[in-house]
């Protein structure tokens, strides 16, 4: 099989780019699940498609079977995108948790250097 | 013949010499531009020829001329390379023997080919990278370069996504930083090549002051969050 010709650079990339910033993330996602565990908290008895999406993305943060700290924050993103009009609606302490976990995340996206989650974050910062 | 085994003889020495400063300078004929080149493609063609002579003189596998001619290129070359002992001065290990000769024809040649290709390349590579965007740059015009090129070997390649990526993370500006990429790239590549990348890629790396990059988004977002 025919070597990629610039496979070597890619790959060389983002494993060093993952690896010098894994731990990070991964503080970032445990982060962002104690924020969304707070969120649950406060919003008991509150709007229930926020707390659908709570319940949602605390599964999907806290999936250890997913390797890849990247794959775990696109598929929590693609979420956050789908409910942002959700979250826009959320008041008082709620509301300063949205907030929070919207900028942890697009402080991860931009750590990442990853174009997929970037885009991500660029949106979702931008419709928030 | 015996003219023509000698003029063989230094060829191979000189051929083997060649080859091995083409793996370190790629470039094959700045090779020859440089004193320090010359003469070490000199010593090992000489000591080819001064084993040619003794392998004759001695008789060693007599009457086979191709066979002695080869014998004295090849072993004139193992000669020249081999050291009778390895001393430690502090942290620093050094031969002892021909070796060690050879050694400073070779780091003169080093310096000499650093020094011609810094000047050449450092002014073509800082103007042609001066309104090149670093964070637009620093993944597509690698990847053009080294998808242009047939055999960059992978270990090369991961070299410098290495040191790209810790470029990015220093706390320069970006017109440093994108004239640091284009010096890292032209190593790998050529000069030419990087012109031709630079200049194909041109509206989609070139630093537009109009438009922001997705790095001053992020940054803008997070400072409308905070």
């Amino acid at each position: 099989m025919k070597t990629s010709s610039f496979g070597g650079f890619i790959d060389g990339y983002k494993s060093s780019n993952i690896a010098s910033i894994e731990g990070i993330l991964l503080n970032k996602i445990g982060e962002l699940v104690e924020l969304l565990e707070s969120a649950k908290e406060l919003n008991n008895n509150g709007e229930e498609e926020l707390t659908y999406f709570i319940n949602k993305s605390l599964i999907v943060l806290k999936n250890k079977n997913k390797s890849d700290v990247i794959d775990l924050l696109i598929t929590f993103g693609e979420s956050l995108k789908l409910n942002i009009s959700i979250l826009s609606r959320s008041t008082g302490q709620v509301k300063e948790k949205v907030r929070k976990i919207i900028y942890n995340f697009v402080d991860a996206a931009k750590m990442s250097e990853d174009s997929t989650l970037i885009n991500l974050a660029i949106t979702i910062g931008s419709n928030y | 013949m015996g003219k023509l085994c000698i003029l063989i003889a230094f060829l191979i020495g000189c051929t083997s010499a060649y080859s091995e400063l083409l793996s370190r300078y790629k470039s094959p004929w700045q090779i020859i531009k440089i004193p320090a080149g010359l003469a070490y493609l000199f010593i090992n063609g000489i000591a080819s020829v001064i084993a040619y002579i003794l392998v004759h003189k001695f008789k060693i596998a007599d009457g086979n001329i191709v066979f002695q001619t080869v014998i004295a290129g090849t072993s004139a070359l193992i000669i020249l390379r081999s050291s009778i002992a390895n001393i430690k001065v502090g942290e620093k290990t050094t031969d002892v023997g021909i070796a060690a000769i050879l050694q400073v024809f070779l780091n003169a040649a080093d310096r000499s080919f650093d020094q011609i290709r810094s000047d050449n390349e450092l002014s073509k590579v800082s103007k042609l990278m001066e309104n090149v965007d670093f964070e637009k740059a620093k993944l597509a015009l690698p990847i053009t370069c080294f998808n242009s090129m047939r055999n960059v070997p992978q270990d090369e390649q991961k070299q410098v996504s290495s040191d790209v990526e810790k470029l990015s993370k220093e706390n320069l500006d970006n017109n440093t930083k994108a004239i640091n990429l284009g010096i890292l790239l032209a190593k790998s590549t050529e000069l030419k090549l990087l012109e031709k990348a630079v200049s194909t890629l041109n509206a989609s790396i070139i630093n537009d002051g109009n438009k922001r990059t997705s790095s001053q988004q992020l940054e803008e977002i997070l400072n409308k969050l905070k």
